[in-house]
């Protein structure tokens, strides 16, 4: 495997849908390829950073109107 | 009482967790293909009504959260088709050269350290081209990554909404996050490098 390879196989790896040979050279070059690892922690980063983004909270008015649909629903069973 | 007895039972609280939990969630996921916040949030409503309207029949077999999902990408996705947006079954992906490997394959350089998560989101403009970066992926790699990678879905449960393989699921995570990692090494070099 080469970089190029390394990359392209880097969601397959964390995904546990590496296996047998590939998972071997896979490993054995980002063990020997300071760069690929630093790709990888850039991979990483760029993961937890999209899980660590803020959520936004609804509106009062789009919940207020869910609530409305919510209320009338009940009101018609 | 689970929250899905409680809603059974018309308990308003278990209706307000619900939406809260789930909301911006489904707002994002109808965007990706509508491409209009104001359209987006329409189909988020629908969505609610038909999740109150369907409770009865609701199986079980896939946990809430993973049936709303799939109820707003379906509405939107017939939403996009009838506003004559087009949405490919598969998100294409013309080869492209990356220039960041020699002849070999190898790497020309080494990639730069990213700051934290916690020093990347309390930068403005790193924030802004992350929410452009999303807004700019083709509609199944952004849902894709919205679901793995915002919401914490399993794969399979990912795969259940999208009606994906294993590895096609696993390809688009792969390109969707391919192109935020090169959003933020574009942000933080052009702002002076980490």
């Amino acid at each position: 495997m080469m970089c190029r390879d390394v990359v392209a196989a880097t969601t397959d790896a964390e995904e546990g849908a590496l296996k047998g040979w590939r998972r071997l050279s896979y490993r054995f070059h980002l063990g020997i390829c300071p760069f690929c690892r630093a790709h990888a922690a850039q991979v990483e980063t760029t993961v937890s950073t999209l899980r660590a983004l803020p959520k936004d909270a609804p509106s009062d008015d789009s919940r207020e109107r869910a609530i409305a649909a919510f209320r009338n629903r009940k009101r018609d069973v | 009482m689970d929250l899905l007895e409680r809603l059974r039972d018309g308990d308003e609280a278990a209706f307000r967790e619900l939406f809260d939990a789930h909301h911006a969630m489904l707002v994002r996921l109808a965007n990706g293909y509508v491409k209009s916040p104001s359209v987006a949030e329409e189909i988020a409503q629908d969505t609610w009504a038909a999740v109150l309207d369907s409770l009865a029949s609701f199986e079980g077999r896939s946990s809430l959260k993973t049936w709303i999902a799939r109820i707003a990408i379906n509405r939107a996705k017939t939403r996009a088709v009838r506003d004559g947006r087009q949405v490919p079954l598969e998100d294409e992906e013309p080869p492209s050269s990356d220039d960041r490997f020699g002849r070999f394959g190898q790497f020309k350089r080494r990639p730069a350290a990213f700051d934290s998560p916690e020093s990347l989101l309390a930068d403005r403009q790193i924030r802004a081209a992350i929410d452009r970066g999303l807004d700019d992926l083709p509609p199944q790699q952004r849902a894709i990554v919205t679901m793995r990678d915002l919401e914490g879905f399993s794969s399979e449960e990912v795969c259940n909404v999208l009606g994906l393989s294993e590895s096609n699921q696993r390809v688009l995570l792969h390109r969707g996050r391919g192109r935020l990692r090169a959003v933020l090494e574009k942000t933080l070099a052009e702002r002076g490098g980490p």
